[in-house]
């Protein structure tokens, strides 16, 4: 039913009267002289053109202009409809622009129109007197727009909004609708726009008197996504590639996998993977000598599983850098020999290393190395510069106090999360005694325990990293497992940290941390799409923040104009709460669910806009016709119908 | 008013080879170039008839008597001139349209101009010729003249004369045929735009003998007008005003109305034996002289 706000304004159709007066007393006649009226006589007897009531009949201007009137009025009496709506009072209206919300389940495209589309329908059915803020949350939340009843303003500040590349960062989103919740600016309700996906948020911030509101988007969780892609070189065996495709749809999908190395299609497989499950795929890679490596997923043509999130249907791997780390080991044994043979051949086997062998009686050579090994020992002036892997060092240093030894009887724990334990099985391996070493303030993580006691600490300190084993090899039988040459592997991975062996680590966003070589002053990156960014070599460290955009990154260290080492890097985006497009009918915050309530709140959608339009329209037809009919013969002089008839006869009176 | 020169040269040698061809024989007052319905003194024979006691002798046929022993008056065809009226409507309404646009003639000079050549083929063929401008109660009258020595006086009667006052025609053609003892072929170039119409006048005219052709002039704006809209329609004759809404519908409905009624007076004026032509004034008036006049029988 249509309502009015201002009602009063239909007193103007009080001005219908004069019109009809005007028009009544006074039709205003052009006097057009004509050669005789003796045949229009004839023609107007039959016509009887002027009885009053044929004038109005027959006069479409009064016509169109009451209508206009009326159309005038009815918009300024700006009429209204009843509607079901979200906004009420002040509303925080909260879009998710997370990667997720690039899906293309959504029928208006993507979920982010769908979001807008939503969005703008809320707009449409504000009240006169409700305000709405626009949050946009994506890796930054953002206020677009503050509190606002300009529904224009609103509506371009909404069809301006974007989805972003990261997660979203929820925690502040939901800490900027909240916050001054007693000023003037709190939210009386709060909106929340999106997929779902909300990460560790245990409880929704603000009081009881805020309402809140979950409308989900999107309809499909339909998505295979690269979700883990590593290189890894193993003795001289040939580099192998390892990826795990993951289906977060709930229908087994088909899709063709291709490896691409430096531009080349070298591999393609079509693998079928299960609904919600992950499937690893393991390569290996021709050699050693390819830099760029590309793996893509796409989706056959006769696919019954849509794809609809191809933001993590590709990812990127560099492999082969060149530069050989060197490595320093000095070893002193129990027995007063200074080899440790399971050491030596861990590291030289490592693709990349060269070992460098010291005698603990010369102390610390003056050499330029990037990584120093103690295996029980440590040089009488202290620990050296530099990375470190110290194997039960003798006595307490700065870093770290040594304690008595310790019988180990319990099984072998690691933190499986970390680098060093990646693919590391500890479970067959016994140990006999190692000793107790407490790291003297916190550098230093426990990443392998039996029964408390540490037996592998590793952190950062000071720019460098720091790893202790604290036991001796020779009481183990770590060397003898397969988890030795894993653990030294990844031992040496973790230490060029500063290097590229990160980058394939290295996701979307994140900063990249570069040692330089010792010559360089300039780093020269090329991006993926060709753009070049020179940065000055002033620190040991290279820093690199301009990794938006995935794909193979090339590093170029300059001295002068030379290019002295050419490395190759790859940004991914792997990102798991994203490639989880599995819309959310209702969202868990501690113990409150959100789902889209089935509101009682009214709004009101005005219709003045339509009437103003077709008052516009009126007004230009009827424009149009008072020229058109008006226009008069181009043989009456301009000006002359008043003084017409005394002209043709001097002295007539009117 | 300064003269108009009406035809130029090329027009003058064109109507030169024009001449009236009369339906009737007329009854000229002078000895001229046509044959006349009175028998007459030429050598050309035409006819016999019984002698009447009072006839001519002379114009006895002897030979006939002498083997008929009957006399017969021999008759010879008398050789006349030809009168030609013209009569030019000069009420206000042939002055229209009131400002003429390029190209477009007004009903007046268009009148003018087609009086202008008839009269000069008259003179040319040393016809009588009689002009009468009638505007209102005013008549204006140019002749009778014979002979070519008289076009340019009859240039500077024409442009001299101006259109003003309303007509009846029918007062006006009666009294015309009382006016002139001599009837003749008579030419009227009017717009016939009268409430009275003209049906007795013309009747009066035909029962005097003259031989009319109507040409009836009219101008492409008074028979498919082009006015919209609020309008108060002032006749420039009378002043008397009309209030009308004009729009599609009834312009139509006028221009049928235009048709209807100049076709009325088409069909009325051929069942009396009338020449009736519709001269628009959008059509050269040479033209018209040349093919409708010719075709009509009028000029050959």
């Amino acid at each position: 039913m249509l309502h009015f706000l201002t009602p009063i304004a239909f007193s103007g159709l009080a001005l219908a009267l004069p019109i009809l007066l005007l028009y009544l007393l006074k039709l205003r006649r052009s006097e057009i002289p004509v050669s005789s009226n003796f045949l229009w006589q004839q023609v107007l007897q039959d016509a009887e053109a002027n009885a009053p009531w044929q004038r109005l009949r027959r006069n479409f201007l009064l016509f169109l202009q009451l209508l206009l009137l009326a159309a005038l009025v009815f918009t300024l009496a700006r009429p209204y409809t009843i509607v079901p709506a979200v906004s009420s009072g002040k509303l925080a209206l909260l879009i998710d622009a997370s990667a997720s919300m690039n899906a293309t389940d959504a029928a208006e495209g993507t979920r982010m129109a769908a979001a807008k589309q939503q969005a703008l329908a809320i707009i449409d059915t504000m009240n006169a007197g409700d305000r709405v803020m626009l949050v946009r949350v994506a890796s930054l939340a953002e206020i677009i727009l503050p509190y606002s009843n300009h529904r224009d303003q609103l509506r371009s500040a909404i069809s301006s909004l974007t989805a972003g590349a990261g997660t979203a960062d929820w925690q502040s989103a939901l800490a900027l609708a909240t916050a001054d919740r007693h000023s003037e600016t709190a939210a009386e309700r709060i909106v929340i726009l999106s997929d779902g996906g909300f990460g560790e948020i245990s409880a929704l911030p603000g009081g009881q008197d805020i309402e809140w509101e979950y409308i989900p988007i999107g309809n499909s969780a339909e998505n295979v996504a690269i979700s883990q892609l590593a290189t890894r070189s193993l003795g001289a065996e040939r580099p192998q590639l390892f990826a795990s495709l993951t289906n977060y749809g709930q229908q087994d999908a088909e899709r063709i996998l291709s490896l691409w190395l430096d531009e080349n299609l070298h591999h393609s497989e079509r693998i079928s993977i299960a609904a919600g499950s992950a499937q690893p795929f393991l390569y290996e890679l021709p050699s050693h000598e390819h830099q760029e490596l590309e793996l893509r997923l796409t989706v056959p043509l006769a696919a019954q599983t849509p794809d609809h999130f191809p933001a993590d249907d590709r990812a990127y791997a560099a492999t082969g850098n060149s530069s050989a780390a060197r490595a320093l080991l000095i070893s002193q044994n129990s027995d007063g020999s200074d080899r440790n043979i399971f050491l030596e051949r861990a590291i030289s086997s490592i693709p990349g290393w060269e070992v460098l062998r010291g005698n603990p009686s010369l102390g610390i050579p003056s050499l330029i190395t990037d990584l120093t090994v103690l295996d029980g020992w440590l040089p009488e002036e202290g620990l050296p510069e530099g990375d470190l892997l110290l194997i039960q060092p003798p006595r307490s240093t700065p870093l770290f106090e040594r304690g008595e030894a310790v019988a180990i009887h319990a099984p072998l724990r690691a933190d499986e999360q970390h680098p060093i334990t990646q693919f590391v099985d500890l479970s067959n391996v016994s140990l006999l005694t190692a000793q107790e070493f407490t790291p003297l303030f916190d550098w230093a993580q426990t990443i392998i325990w039996a029964d408390s006691v540490p037996l592998l600490l590793a952190g950062e300190q000071q720019n460098r990293r720091i790893a202790l084993l604290t036991f001796d090899l020779q009481d183990s039988d770590l060397p003898l497992w397969i988890a030795w040459p894993i653990l030294v592997a990844n031992l040496l991975e973790w230490f060029r940290w500063g290097d590229l062996a990160d980058a394939e680590h290295l996701n979307r966003g994140e900063l990249a941390l570069f040692s330089a070589p010792l010559a360089a002053d300039t780093a020269r990156i090329t991006g993926p799409d060709g753009d070049l960014q020179l940065l000055p070599v002033t620190s040991p460290t290279v820093a690199f923040q301009d990794t938006e955009s995935t794909g193979l990154y090339r590093l170029e260290w300059l001295a002068g104009e030379q290019v002295i080492r050419s490395d190759a890097f790859a940004i991914n985006s792997f990102q798991p709460q994203e490639s989880d497009i599995r819309p959310r009918e209702a969202v868990q915050f501690g113990d409150i669910t959100l789902s889209q309530s089935e509101t009682d709140a009214l709004g009101q959608r005005e219709w003045w806009s339509i009437a103003a339009t077709i008052a516009l329209v009126l007004l230009v037809g009827e424009w149009w016709l008072y020229h058109h009919r008006n226009r008069l013969p181009k043989r009456v002089p301009a000006g002359a119908p008043p003084s017409l008839r005394q002209r043709i006869f001097p002295g007539s009176a009117r | 008013m300064s003269t108009v020169p009406w035809l130029d040269e090329r027009e003058r040698a064109r109507l030169a080879q024009l001449s009236f061809a009369p339906q009737r024989k007329s009854a000229g007052g002078w000895v001229g170039d046509r044959r006349s319905a009175r028998r007459g003194t030429s050598l050309e024979f035409a006819d016999y008839r019984n002698y009447a006691p009072g006839d001519d002798l002379r114009r006895l046929d002897w030979n006939l008597y002498a083997r008929l022993e009957r006399p017969y008056l021999k008759l010879y065809e008398d050789e006349e001139d030809l009168a030609l009226h013209i009569i030019l409507d000069a009420s206000a309404s042939m002055e229209w349209p009131l400002t003429a646009e390029e190209g477009q003639v007004s009903k007046w000079d268009f009148a003018r101009h087609l009086s202008a050549a008839l009269a000069y083929i008259a003179l040319q063929n040393n016809d009588q010729l009689l002009i009468t401008a009638i505007s209102g109660a005013e008549w204006q009258t140019f002749g009778p003249y014979r002979g070519r020595e008289h076009s340019p006086r009859m240039f500077s009667f024409l442009s001299a004369q101006t259109a003003s006052g309303e007509l009846d025609w029918n007062e006006c053609l009666r009294s015309y045929g009382l006016r002139h003892a001599r009837p003749g072929l008579l030419v009227l170039i009017s717009d016939l735009l009268s409430a009275d119409g003209h049906r007795t006048g013309l009747n009066d005219l035909l029962a005097l003998g003259y031989e009319t052709t109507i040409v009836h002039t009219l101008s492409p704006d008074e028979m498919e007008p082009t006015l919209v809209g609020e309008l108060r329609l002032i006749d420039i004759e009378n002043g008397s005003a009309r209030e009308v809404t004009l729009d599609g519908r009834l312009r139509a409905q006028y221009a049928r109305r235009v048709k209807q009624w100049q076709e009325g007076i088409r069909r009325e004026s051929h069942s009396r034996g009338v020449r009736y032509l519709l001269a628009r004034t959008d059509r050269p008036w040479l033209g018209l002289l040349m093919q409708d006049l010719r075709r009509a029988r009028l000029l050959k």
